[in-house]
């Protein structure tokens, strides 16, 4: 399957630019819609015409945190299927337990290097979760 | 041979104590006879005896008494005298020449000795005595104090009697005299209130007052009659012992003193009180004066009365202040009871030295002071308590006279002059100390107190004092005696204040737990906090500058110089551990206080995951491995995965370069009797799990330090955050054991685990 559409909940701005640049290194083509919030997130889930492939979280968010959205979206009917990525700065088992149990596809924890991130995200977008997931709950 | 035994030394000597009055070897007046032995022999007769018989002294001495008076008289006179009482109130009588004598007598040693007067009143006029003992039940009721039941008995006496002066004497504890008590005829001279001093009745005088009830001198300008004794051949002759005479003739130094006071004729009762002389009642007369027989006993009867009295009128005495020493002590017992007020407050304070009367009180607690009232600086009261606490090593300590005792009395003597002290408890020196002020006595004394007898000059002989004019002595640094009511009701509250102290004690450390305790949560709080912000607010930042570092030299690898390579290599290697210590922080304060359940952790498998993990290490630097065997204990798994692989973590780290390295591995049971560092020794089982290496090993003086967060032992050349024994050290300590470090410069270090075999729990987490 080839993802044409990303949407990105990311609060902080370099991270943002981060995602946004090595995205474009590996394939310039695909749309990427990023909210700020979790909030804004939903309300950008309501208003779209097309939901998109894949949705990145950032767990620690103003207003509705990455948890909180994960919840809401898998309980929609609508959206309860779109796969979804969580981000994290923590390493926590527990946060990586609680992300799992509440129907996250993938926990990833932010990279803190450009090489390593590059290829994780390579992987994200050719699906190949399973590969990744370090953690069996 | 006939021996003139009067006694003809003149008081030719030191000291009146030393004068021999018992055997003065003469009578006033009356007649004297010594007898011995069954045949009644008389080896002793005073001289007027001659008159008496009408016989010449050898016609008398070494005779029988049998030739004298009537055999029938004589042995009714034996058998009055065989019963065990013999009371003066009925003497004998014996007839002669138509006159009739009462007769005494008492033995003397080996002598009878028989005192025989005329006897002038025939009878005893028992309505008089019947009157005279009911007006003393009248006047104890009447009178309220000894002072004034004294004074009745002083009146009555003199009524009985017919002196000009009748005295009640009363004895201090060094037996100087007060006139306590005085009935005078109108116009003489007053002696109430006047003191004596021990002197004037010395010592040897008040034996024979103890033994000797009474004592009459019917003229004071009598004239000795001697005492003939019969000496038979061989024997020294014995001089009678006239203790118990009642004709004895007495001290010329007496007969002086009477003299020079202008009195003429005595008549002295003893008062006996435990066994001890209390006083005399002393009746002195201007002119020479007889006394019946009757009379005297009447007199003496009045002295029974008043000792009958003492105990009781001391008592009373006593009681006023007894009840009210009670009533204080009371209120001070309710105030305490109610711990609202302090025992240190100045309102209480002041409750306390007024229980005892006093002019000031300390209380000395936890090296405080607490004073209240009259009181010399606190640095005056250090010493003084310091004084009294090293010299008083048992009980109490009370004193009128303080600078009789305390070296360091001029700095308080402004402020005190008695105190008494109690102390509260043997080791702190906490105690109560009541100060009085001096109260200036003035004593008036009967003549110069000090010029009690003079030397005469010319020969020596001894005289008494001619002035009896009031000599005014002014007693200085002396305050009023501690009374007994006072002293009991000090040791009384004594408990009740040990207590309330300490009920403050114990109240001051609950504030100061329960402060501590307030200021423990607030922290733990914290520490919790910092855990969530070490995450977000250091760790962010951190992983930002590892990113772009690793985004500049992996993206643009070909197009940066070589220096700046090497530059943000160095970055990222600061970045790299500043990470590494933060995470060791984090996880150090995760085990102080996540809370975690124990598992069954099986150390076989521990220390085969953590070989693995670092299998590469070891090959690198070709490490060989002894490996024990190991139980399976209870623990946090992953706590004790990280202690271990600390510790072998760091045997490898400080390996030798190129010397053979081994890494022993063991495990031993043991109890806690044989580990050397345990306080306590319960017998309780350890595991004991020993790394040890053979690598650089480290200065033996550090091997408690290395525990500490931050001590690095070998920073610069091995890498390491400096947090990883500690956390070691806390693991251990989380599973209630502990752990040891033995080291050797260049030789190696081995580490040693206690972890107790039966856990009872865990050391839970603050909450």
């Amino acid at each position: 399957m080839v993802i044409k559409k990303l949407f990105l909940a990311e609060d902080d701005a370099d991270d943002m630019d981060i995602f946004r640049d090595t995205l474009i290194e590996i394939n310039p083509d695909i749309n990427l819609l990023i909210a700020k919030d979790g909030l804004m997130l939903l309300n950008m889930l309501e208003a779209a015409a097309e939901l998109p492939d894949l949705i990145f979280l950032d767990i620690n968010m103003p207003i509705k945190n990455g948890f909180q959205c994960l919840q809401e979206i898998r309980a929609s009917l609508k959206w309860k299927n779109i796969k979804i990525i969580v981000l994290s700065t923590s390493n926590d088992v527990e946060y990586i337990k609680n992300a799992y149990m509440l129907g996250a596809d993938l926990f990833i924890p932010k990279a803190s290097s450009y090489n390593e991130f590059k290829a994780l995200l390579s992987k994200c977008l050719n699906f190949e979760l399973d590969s990744l997931r370090k953690f069996i709950p | 041979m006939i021996r003139n035994l009067a006694n003809k030394t003149d008081a030719n000597i030191a000291n009146c104590e030393s004068e021999p009055i018992h055997i003065p070897g003469s009578i006033q007046y009356g007649y004297l006879i010594g007898i011995q032995g069954d045949a009644l022999i008389i080896s002793y007769c005073s001289e007027n005896c001659t008159g008496l018989f009408n016989k010449n002294i050898t016609e008398i001495l070494g005779k029988s008494l049998y030739l004298f008076f009537q055999k029938d008289e004589i042995e009714a006179f034996f058998k009055y005298n065989s019963k065990t009482e013999q009371e003066l109130t009925r003497p004998f009588v014996f007839t002669y020449s138509n006159e009739i004598y009462h007769c005494t007598s008492h033995l003397s040693g080996t002598i009878t000795i028989l005192e025989f007067e005329l006897f002038s009143d025939d009878f005893l006029k028992l309505p008089d005595l019947y009157i005279q003992t009911k007006r003393f039940a009248y006047s104890t009721e009447k009178t309220n104090n000894l002072k004034s039941l004294c004074q009745d008995i002083a009146d009555e006496t003199r009524l009985i009697t017919g002196y000009d002066r009748v005295m009640i004497y009363r004895f201090d504890k060094d037996y100087n005299g007060e006139v306590f008590a005085e009935s005078l005829t109108e116009g003489m001279e007053p002696f109430l209130g006047l003191h004596y001093p021990h002197t004037d009745i010395p010592s040897q005088a008040r034996d024979l007052y103890l033994r000797n009830l009474v004592r009459l001198i019917p003229d004071v300008n009598y004239t000795p009659i001697p005492i003939f004794g019969l000496e038979t051949t061989g024997q020294p002759l014995e001089i009678p012992d006239l203790s118990l005479s009642f004709l004895r003739s007495v001290s010329p130094i007496h007969l002086q003193y009477l003299k020079n006071m202008g009195v003429n004729a005595t008549f002295t009762i003893s008062l006996i009180h435990n066994n001890k002389l209390w006083g005399l009642i002393a009746c002195h007369h201007s002119a020479p004066k007889p006394l019946p027989y009757y009379i005297r006993i009447s007199a003496h009867l009045q002295g029974f009365f008043l000792t009958s009295q003492l105990d009781v009128r001391q008592i009373a005495d006593d009681f006023e202040l007894t009840t009210q020493t009670e009533h204080k002590l009371n209120e001070l017992y309710d105030i305490l009871e109610n711990n609202d007020q302090s025992i240190t407050d100045k309102k209480t304070l002041k409750l306390l030295k007024e229980l005892l009367n006093a002019d000031g009180v300390v209380i000395f607690y936890n090296h405080t002071i607490f004073p209240e009232g009259i009181l010399p600086d606190n640095i005056d009261i250090r010493m003084l308590i310091n004084w009294l606490s090293s010299t008083v090593k048992k009980g109490t300590f009370q004193t009128a006279n303080v600078k009789k005792d305390y070296p360091g009395s001029e700095q308080i003597d402004q402020t005190i002059a008695g105190i008494h002290y109690l102390p509260l408890s043997r080791n702190t020196g906490n105690c109560i100390l009541w100060t009085r002020q001096e109260v200036e006595k003035t004593i008036k004394w009967g003549g110069n107190p000090h010029k009690a007898m003079t030397k005469n000059e010319v020969n020596a002989t001894l005289s008494p004092r001619n002035s009896f004019d009031v000599w005014k002595e002014t007693v200085k640094f002396q305050s009023k005696e501690w009374k007994k009511p006072e002293i009991h009701a000090a040791s009384l509250i004594c408990s009740a204040i040990q207590h309330q102290l300490h009920m403050r004690d114990l109240k001051e450390d609950q504030i100061r737990y329960t402060d501590l305790n307030v200021k423990l949560h607030r922290t733990v709080e914290e520490l919790a906090n910092m855990n969530w912000i070490s995450t977000h607010d250091l760790k962010e930042p951190l992983r930002k500058i590892q990113f772009y570092a690793s985004l500049i030299l992996e993206r643009t690898y070909d197009e940066i110089p070589e220096s700046v390579k090497v530059n943000i290599a160095k970055m990222q290697g600061a970045a790299n551990r500043m990470q590494l210590l933060i995470e060791d922080l984090m996880s150090y304060s995760k085990i102080i206080n996540e809370e975690v359940s124990l598992q069954e952790v099986d150390l076989n498998i521990i220390f085969k995951e953590v070989l693995l993990e670092f299998q590469e290490n070891i090959e690198e630097k070709d490490i060989v491995i002894q490996l024990s065997t190991f139980p399976t204990i209870q623990g946090i798994s992953f706590q004790i995965r990280q202690l271990f692989i600390n510790l072998i973590g760091n045997a490898i780290k400080f390996s030798k370069e190129n010397a053979p390295n081994t890494l022993k591995i063991e495990w031993q049971e043991i109890l806690d009797t044989e580990i050397i560092n345990v306080t306590a020794k319960t017998g309780k089982a350890y595991h004991k799990i020993i790394v040890s290496d053979n690598g650089i090993g480290f200065d033996k003086n550090y091997k408690d330090k290395l525990f500490k967060v931050f001590q690095r032992l070998h920073s610069g050349r091995y890498a390491g955050s400096g947090v990883g024994l500690a956390i070691c050290k806390k693991i251990a300590e989380r599973h209630m054991g502990f752990i040891e470090a033995e080291g050797e410069e260049g030789k190696g270090a081995t580490f040693s685990v206690y972890l107790p075999v039966e856990t009872p729990g865990l050391v839970q987490v603050l909450h």
